[in-house]
């Protein structure tokens, strides 16, 4: 069974500068290692699946975003 | 694409920055957002510069071959439709998957919906994170069936919450245990943590000042 998470009006920090201002959001955590169970506040141990969610990102967050996790060409 | 500077211009949103095609060219793209049927962003522009130069559409503006965009392996987590682009509203870590459903212009920035919002429940009232159901670690526990609430100590404004410093804020709050074994951690929000942080410290214990200073 995976956990629910469940966040209410929390600023999220993603990491040292950018902000994600989460209203509501539901969802369970995956594990990305299969076997180990999600780890609370480490970031890389799971991925949420989101079933609903509204989530705010200001214009400085959205650029910071996007020059420091644009889409980028893949290389053949 | 480098020095990307995003604003929000009335009900649209407008995106600066350089496009480097061998030499660099400043660009700028103005257009409305929406959600796209398959739950990614649809961005439509309205207007479109590159320098001083005339651009058809977004296919010369990338530079991409149309096999390329059927193939999908041009660029990684967006594409071009017809004259609009679609992204993944993808973020960085923690990974999230999730279907979009809507996308609002507010007057400072995007608000992005999933799946079905609404009002949450009663029993989700407060500023929390909170997890149900399940295994989770947490530092050195492992708690089954996991009943734990991240709370806000400070309900007045959102809870601030850092998850490269979160400990910090664990460290600086308490938690109790609940009748059915469920914990709750009450923690300061990360902002004000940092506060703290820049003010000065207090004189060393033995100094004339803090002498008789006794508890706290």
């Amino acid at each position: 069974m995976r956990p629910n998470i469940q966040i209410h009006r929390v600023n999220l920090h993603i990491d040292d500068q950018i902000v994600l201002s989460v209203k509501d959001l539901s969802g369970k955590l995956i594990p990305l290692k299969p076997g180990e169970p999600p780890s609370v506040g480490e970031k890389y141990t799971f991925v949420i699946a989101v079933e609903s969610a509204d989530i705010v990102v200001t214009a400085q967050n959205l650029t910071l975003l996007l020059n420091r996790y644009a889409p980028t060409p893949n290389h053949r | 694409m480098k020095n990307v500077q995003v604003s929000i211009d009335g009900r649209q949103t407008k995106q600066k920055g350089v496009l480097h095609k061998g030499v660099d060219v400043p660009f700028e793209m103005v257009g409305t957002v929406s959600a796209a049927p398959e739950g990614k962003i649809r961005m439509h522009p309205s207007k479109f510069r590159v320098g001083h130069l005339p651009v058809k559409g977004l296919l010369d503006f990338f530079g991409v071959q149309t096999d390329d965009l059927v193939n999908g392996k041009h660029m990684h987590g967006v594409r071009v439709d017809h004259e609009d682009l679609i992204l993944d509203p993808v973020l960085p870590a923690p990974e999230s998957r999730g279907k979009l459903t809507g996308v609002n212009i507010l007057s400072d920035g995007l608000e992005e919906s999933f799946g079905s919002t609404g009002a949450s429940a009663p029993a989700a009232r407060g500023n929390h994170i909170a997890y149900r159901g399940g295994t989770i670690r947490f530092g050195k526990l492992i708690m089954t069936n996991s009943d734990m609430k991240l709370i806000d100590s400070n309900p007045r404004d959102a809870f601030d919450f850092s998850l490269d410093h979160y400990k910090e804020q664990i460290v600086a709050g308490y938690n109790r245990t609940t009748p059915a074994w469920g914990l709750e951690v009450f923690m300061p929000d990360y902002y004000q943590l940092q506060k703290a942080k820049a003010q000065p410290h207090p004189p060393a214990s033995g100094t004339e000042s803090a002498k008789g200073s006794g508890k706290r």
